[in-house]
């Protein structure tokens, strides 16, 4: 059966401040895209009003336009994203000689942000399972001029890559929770089926890195099924992964202390944190 | 001779581009896709880069999205537009060009044309009959709705 609003609140009140994350707006936020503009002559051409935030890229912005129906946004200088979805891959830091996978990569805005931070260097190879939401990664890919990714429609939870990225990104399909009224079509066995395809796809992601190699696992969702427990049978099924700091300076909650004291390492996002979506981030470490 | 030099033998040709030496063209499935050349490590297959464009039996066509990356290095068949041109080509209307010699830089009366505002390459348009025809977006995302109009710098 799903939530009521009070089901909802409750639900919420089992991990954090509910009245605090229901309560708190979220803000339009743009990214602005340093591959086809030097940020400083994105100011001065851009008649979106922006405010800065944390991440020196990521503006709060306000506009009589719609953001997606801007020049800015058709020229590809900047990105409508949110500013926690920003964060798994300044979390994942990839360099210009990284090999990157992003495995469930539909619609391409953290792609675009990871050949940002790579200077369209390196490699990334983005996947998505499906066709339709594929062609949203395709324009987005060509409209932002990133050159270092190639893009493969394939299950991500059966990739069959074993060792090869130096660093991946599981931003996996989840129960969007933390999207408005997201709650009135969400249900534990929901979670538990979203978890059983997280899990799969966090395996396959984690067997295709290198040793050494880093992840990020990323969701939308406040379900710990979908969260803390589908990174938890990762540690235990594969003895060599470890939590591994952020290392990135961002407000945030840890994650559930209930699987252990390592998920401290791990960031729980609520929107009064910093007016954005909710978000699930954890770092995980091979070898 | 192959598509791919064919293809860049046209950038040269029309619009005097050469592409940085760190860029690959390779032909796929028919069309011309552009990419970085350290994206040639990736072994697994798949769609590499964005389409530059296509070869056909009926010419060259350029995709604006290759144009707005790499049109910054055309020295000839460029067309500086004005705010309220640039603003009709970016929202898929033709543009009425009275005299191509005034707004032109090396160019010819017809033919396809980089269309340029300012530091801004907004794409890829065919010149007929004194009409610039964007070859351009997509419906979905067809109308901008606001302007490019300089704006009062901020400080952020």
């Amino acid at each position: 059966m799903c939530m009521d609003e009070k089901q909802f609140r409750d639900y919420l009140s089992g991990f954090a401040d509910a009245d605090k994350m229901l309560s708190a707006p979220v803000r339009d936020t743009i990214r602005v895209n340093t591959l086809k503009i030097p940020k400083a002559e994105f100011f001065e051409i851009t008649k979106i009003k922006l405010e800065p935030t944390f991440y020196d890229c990521g503006f709060y912005a306000e506009s009589e336009a719609r953001l997606g129906a801007t020049w800015e946004y058709f020229l590809g200088y900047m990105h409508t994203q949110s500013l926690s979805s920003m964060l798994p891959s300044l979390i994942l830091n990839p360099n210009e000689r990284d090999i990157v996978l992003d495995i469930a990569a539909s619609p391409g805005s953290k792609t675009s942000h990871l050949a940002m931070l790579m200077q369209n260097k390196g490699a990334i190879l983005a996947n998505e399972v499906n066709w339709e939401r594929g062609s949203a990664l395709f324009s987005n890919v060509a409209r932002l001029g990133i050159l270092n990714a190639k893009v493969t429609v394939r299950d991500g939870t059966k990739l069959g890559i074993n060792s090869y990225f130096t660093k991946a990104l599981v931003d996996a399909p989840c129960s969007s929770l933390s999207q408005p009224y997201a709650y009135k079509k969400f249900t534990p066995n929901l979670a538990y089926e979203m978890s059983k395809t997280q899990k799969k796809m966090l395996f396959s992601a984690y067997d295709s890195l290198r040793e050494g190699g880093e992840l990020v696992y990323s969701t939308c969702t406040y379900a710990k099924e979908e969260n803390e427990e589908t990174v938890k049978l990762l540690l235990e099924k594969r003895p060599e992964a470890g939590l591994a700091g952020l290392e990135f300076d961002f407000p945030h909650d840890s994650g559930l202390s209930e699987y252990g004291k390592e998920f401290r390492k791990t960031a729980r996002i609520y929107p009064h944190h910093f007016n954005s979506e909710g978000f699930f981030i954890a770092k995980v470490k091979k070898g | 001779m192959s598509h791919v030099s064919t293809f860049r033998e046209y950038l040269r040709r029309e619009f005097g581009i050469t592409l940085p030496r760190e860029v690959v063209l390779q032909e796929q499935e028919n069309v011309i896709r552009v990419f970085s050349k350290t994206l040639m490590m990736m072994k697994p297959a798949g769609y590499m880069g964005f389409v530059a464009g296509k070869v056909s039996t009926n010419g060259i066509e350029l995709k604006s999205e290759f144009i707005q990356l790499f049109g910054k290095h055309a020295t000839k068949n460029t067309l500086e537009l004005d705010e309220i041109q640039a603003k009709s080509f970016v929202e898929n209307d033709f543009v009425e060009i009275r005299n191509p010699a005034d707004s032109a830089a090396g160019s010819t009366g017809s033919g396809w044309k980089i269309a340029k505002s300012g530091t801004h390459v907004l794409g890829i348009g065919r010149l007929r009959d004194g009409k610039l025809y964007p070859d351009f977006i997509g419906k979905g995302r067809k109308r901008a709705e606001n302007s490019l109009v300089p704006a009062k710098k901020q400080s952020i």
